[in-house]
């Protein structure tokens, strides 16, 4: 008798094949015309062998493939536990001699067959196509296992996620929204937060937090990474952990689930304030992001953040009384805004000792300091200064910049600042400054000893291993000087290291001048690139002697002629983008315009113009080959005399 | 054979189900009366095991129902609006049954198909109301049910259909003593079957008898007399209803009719009749006050 109820009871089989089979059906056909279709299209002839370019099988038609990894799962999730969301259908279901858990067992894994069958006849089909199309030229036999096997985890993990809302919830359509929801969840929170927390934090590094391969704490997203970043191992059995924990919690859930709540979207009256002041909560921060993104200043914060929270909130009280003409609870509401309030207030005392926390001298093992979190993040292993002097002025500039927080706001320049702690923690902040108030702490620590030696990698180049040194300049123009003698090579290599020794803050933040850059290749491939300032002397004059003087830097023989105009004078909106050629046409008609086209003024130029286009005046180059403009400007203090006077 | 004592059952702040202590004995006809919304639903379905309730003990043989596969075998529910698996037949249906409850009888089906001429290849979900109820009929009897619970039976059923459904249950409750327990709103429905009833008012009992006793030991008589009421009338029978039409009194009393008839005789009535009463009429007075809440049940 017992048997007859059991896990593999046979109607109840037909009954799920017959309500939700099409899914399964439609996951097949379209894997198949994906995948396998595609497969035999692309390589059945020789001429289109060619263009086959996928290297794994999530790259063959990625996005018909992520849209039915995303919208199945969820799908079969909906029909499957149609009979939750009924109240009829609930009440016959329950009524039957079948115990919750051998219906759950009975439905959750049948899903499971349902996803998972579609993936293996696929896969099989591959396997046999593999063979006689020479599928080997593309892939290897490897890659459908783990096409098929990662394909499967994902599927089960969405469709698991699906289950456990089914549980939770009384009615189809918040359950479908609902898993796509949890399952955004943890990254959208992320991002959220990211955006929000500079407001509140100062010196929270938004761009290291928001960097750290946050694809992948939400499933869906890292679905949609398949085809171009595989899965961690760590990923894979976190995932594969979540599809277990949530099949065990559905069945805990399910069994204590009232059904008489059938209709109602949520079905545990505990999750009703969870789900209301959480939908508050994220609009609050999506508001906030977007207004204060958007628009800058603290009126447009807070109005976003208002706008949001009531959004949210009424939009939660919509979903949970399933309509749109509403009571509002406002009491709530104002019980949220005051625990918002409380909680801005404490951020504002700094009560995490987040902004504070500058570390003592003692408890730093290293610390990177750069202009950019990408100085930070672009490098395997990003340089970190150890001395204590070092380590000592970055604190002091650090506290500086700390007890100016309400002067800083809104400046181009950004200070980045990554301390190794001795405990094996890392903190990072991250500040909008003005550089030029912090020079003489940067001074002091771009000019150290450990500072150069860190930053420059000339330093770590042995000679012999040097192949060539290559110097070209910036300019648009084609020519360069080529280094290979090794005597030429060893005298360039400590002229260059005496240059970056002796050049000075001041001097390394110099843009000015005819810009080279200098490669250094190296026999084992590694190049290693600086850029030539125009403070080198010694190297300009060895470059000379060598007669590669020439050819290393744009000269006034490169350029034909050169126009000079005051910025004021043209009629160019500068902030909303131009392009070199409208500039120079606008000073080319324009009537007070100096046209140079003698040697010595046009070299004396070369050393006085600023790449940043911000000085007062507009410099204009034209280039004998192939006739390309750049445009650059002069800074107040280099403005050459004959333009002065020009324009006086 | 099924009883449930103090359950209790709250749906959010609302109270479905007060404080009930009901008991069906086996082999019997059971009519759970009330209003809209007095909590007839919510009690059948906790006694089906689909709810659970929030405090008592409900038991048919002695055994918890929730989640007792073992005793639910032995129960089919009907529902108000009966329930199809979509895009079913009846056959398929049968064959759903057939497979989840150990005491189907096929041969009983096949007969209950013929006597009701079911098209059994047809989705159920095409048939009308009150086809789809026969349907529901035939396939729930089919189980061979120990308890058949009956959650507004008669709706949708024309009179032809409703004889015919009650002597099919009669049937089985004769043959092999199934209980029957029927939701009704109207006592008129039910009360030809019924051997007990129970009504309840807002998730309350009220009132809870068997039929025969109640019509047997009430009656409504009609009095004269010449002069006044004699003193010491009635003593020792309880009065439920008394009134004054003129010069004829009119009394609903509850007792046995020998003993009526005896006390009334000493006083030399003028007039003296035993009126024919309505069940509605023995409730509404039975159960005074809240009898008039009710009267849209009993009438």
């Amino acid at each position: 008798m017992q048997s007859k109820i059991s896990l593999g009871n046979r109607e109840i089989w037909k009954t799920l094949t017959r309500s939700v089979g099409w899914v399964s059906i439609i996951f097949f056909l379209g894997q198949f015309i994906a995948v396998p279709l595609e497969i035999l299209m692309t390589s059945s002839s020789e001429e289109h062998r060619k263009y086959v370019y996928e290297e794994s099988l999530f790259q063959f038609n990625s996005e018909i493939q992520v849209a039915l990894n995303i919208a199945i799962p969820v799908l079969l999730a909906v029909f499957l536990f149609r009979f939750l969301q009924v109240r009829s259908y609930s009440d016959f279901m329950h009524s039957l001699p079948i115990k919750r858990e051998s219906i759950f067992h009975q439905y959750t894994l049948a899903g499971c067959v349902f996803l998972i069958l579609p993936n293996i006849i696929n896969a099989i089909i591959i396997f046999a196509l593999y063979l006689p199309l020479n599928l080997a030229d593309f892939f290897t036999i490897s890659e459908i296992f783990k096409w098929f096997g990662i394909t499967i985890m994902f599927n089960l993990l969405i469709y698991m996620a699906g289950v456990f809302i089914a549980m939770i919830t009384g009615l189809s359509a918040v359950q479908g929204a609902l898993t796509y929801i949890i399952l955004l969840l943890p990254i959208g929170l992320l991002v959220l937060l990211g955006f929000n927390l500079p407001f509140y934090l100062y010196g929270f590094p938004d761009q290291y937090f928001l960097a750290n391969k946050i694809e992948s704490i939400s499933p869906l997203v890292a679905l949609t990474y398949l085809d171009h970043s595989p899965l961690g191992t760590v990923e894979i059995i976190i995932y594969i952990i979540l599809i277990f924990t949530f099949y065990g919690i559905s069945l805990w859930v399910y069994k204590r689930r009232k059904q008489e709540a059938v209709s109602q979207a949520l079905i545990f009256p505990l999750l009703k304030p969870v789900f209301k002041y959480g939908a508050t909560f994220c609009t609050m921060l999506l508001g906030g992001m977007y207004f204060g993104k958007m628009e800058g200043g603290t009126f447009w914060l807070i109005a976003g953040y208002l706008f949001g929270a009531i959004l949210g909130y009424f939009v939660a009280e919509m979903v949970l009384q399933k309509s749109w003409r509403i009571v509002i609870h406002i009491k709530g509401l104002i019980r949220y805004a005051g625990v918002m309030v409380i909680l801005v207030i404490l951020f504002q005392f700094d009560f995490t000792q987040y902004e504070k926390n500058v570390p003592y001298t003692s408890e730093i093992e290293s610390v990177h300091l750069s202009d950019n979190y990408y100085f930070f993040s672009d490098k395997k292993s990003p340089y970190s200064l150890k001395e204590p002097e070092n380590i000592d002025l970055v604190r002091r500039l650090h506290k500086e910049i700390v007890s100016n927080k309400t002067d800083n706001k809104m400046n181009r320049d950004n200070a980045f600042f990554a301390y190794e702690l001795k405990n094996g923690k890392t903190l990072v902040r991250s500040y909008q400054i003005d550089k030029k108030e912090y020079a003489h702490f940067y001074k002091l620590i771009h000019e150290s000893d450990e500072y150069k030696r860190t930053t420059n990698e000339i330093f770590n180049v042995n000679v012999d291993q040097i192949e060539k040194i290559t110097i070209r300049p910036v300019e648009p123009i084609s020519k360069k000087a080529v280094i290979v003698d090794p005597e030429d090579l060893k005298e360039m290599l400590s002229i260059l290291k005496e240059e970056i020794n002796r050049a000075t803050y001041e001097e390394t933040q110099d843009f000015n001048g005819p810009n080279s850059i200098i490669e250094i290749m190296q026999r084992n491939d590694k190049n290693i690139s600086m850029e030539w300032r125009v403070s080198y002397k010694q190297l300009e004059q060895w470059l000379s002697e060598k007669g590669l003087l020439e050819n290393a830097r744009v000269n006034a023989s490169d350029i034909s002629k050169i126009y000079v105009a005051r910025k004021d004078d043209l009629e160019l909106n500068f902030a909303g983008g131009y392009s070199y050629e409208e500039v120079f046409d606008e000073m080319e008609s324009h009537s007070n315009t100096l046209k140079i086209t003698d040697k010595n003024k046009i070299e004396t130029i070369l050393q006085n113009a600023n790449s940043y286009i911000d000085g007062s005046y507009v410099v204009g180059f034209y280039y004998k080959e192939e006739g390309t403009i750049e445009i650059k400007s002069f800074t107040d203090k280099n403005i050459p005399d004959f333009v002065k006077q020009y324009f006086q | 054979m099924i009883k449930i004592s103090n359950v209790r059952k709250s749906f959010d702040e609302l109270e479905a189900v007060e404080n009930v202590s009901i008991n069906v004995n086996k082999g019997s006809i059971y009519g759970l009366l009330g209003s809209n919304g007095a909590g007839k639903t919510t009690l059948l379905k906790l006694i089906t095991g689909i709810y659970v309730q929030d405090e008592g003990l409900i038991t048919i043989e002695d055994q918890q129902v929730y989640e007792n596969p073992e005793i639910k075998n032995k129960l089919f529910f009907i529902q108000d609006i009966p329930f199809f698996l979509p895009q079913y037949t009846v056959k398929q249906m049968a064959q759903f049954y057939e497979n989840i409850y150990p005491n189907w009888d096929q041969k009983r089906y096949e007969e209950l198909v013929r006597v009701f001429e079911m098209n059994v290849q047809k989705k159920i979900h095409k048939f009308s109301k009150g086809i789809q109820r026969q349907a529901a009929f035939i396939l729930g009897l089919s189980t061979k049910p120990d308890v058949l619970i009956l959650d507004e039976p008669m709706d949708g059923l024309d009179p032809v259909m409703r004889k015919k459904v009650k002597s099919l249950l009669i049937e089985d409750v004769a043959d092999r003593e199934m209980t029957v327990l029927i939701s009704s709103h109207n006592l008129r429905e039910v009360e030809d079957i019924c051997d007990f009833v129970c009504i309840m008012h807002k998730g309350r009992t009220i009132i809870e008898k068997e039929l025969d006793d109640l019509k047997s030991d009430t009656h409504k008589i009609q009095l004269a007399f010449n002069g006044p009421i004699p003193q010491g009338i009635f003593e020792n029978i309880k009065v439920l209803h008394k009134e004054k039409r003129g010069s004829i009194l009119l009394f609903i009393l509850n007792g046995k009719e020998e003993e009526i008839i005896a006390d009334v005789k000493k006083y030399n009535p003028v007039i003296f009749d035993i009126l024919p009463l309505t069940l509605d009429e023995i409730f509404i007075y039975e159960m005074g006050d809240v009898g008039y809440a009710v009267q849209n049940i009993l009438g």
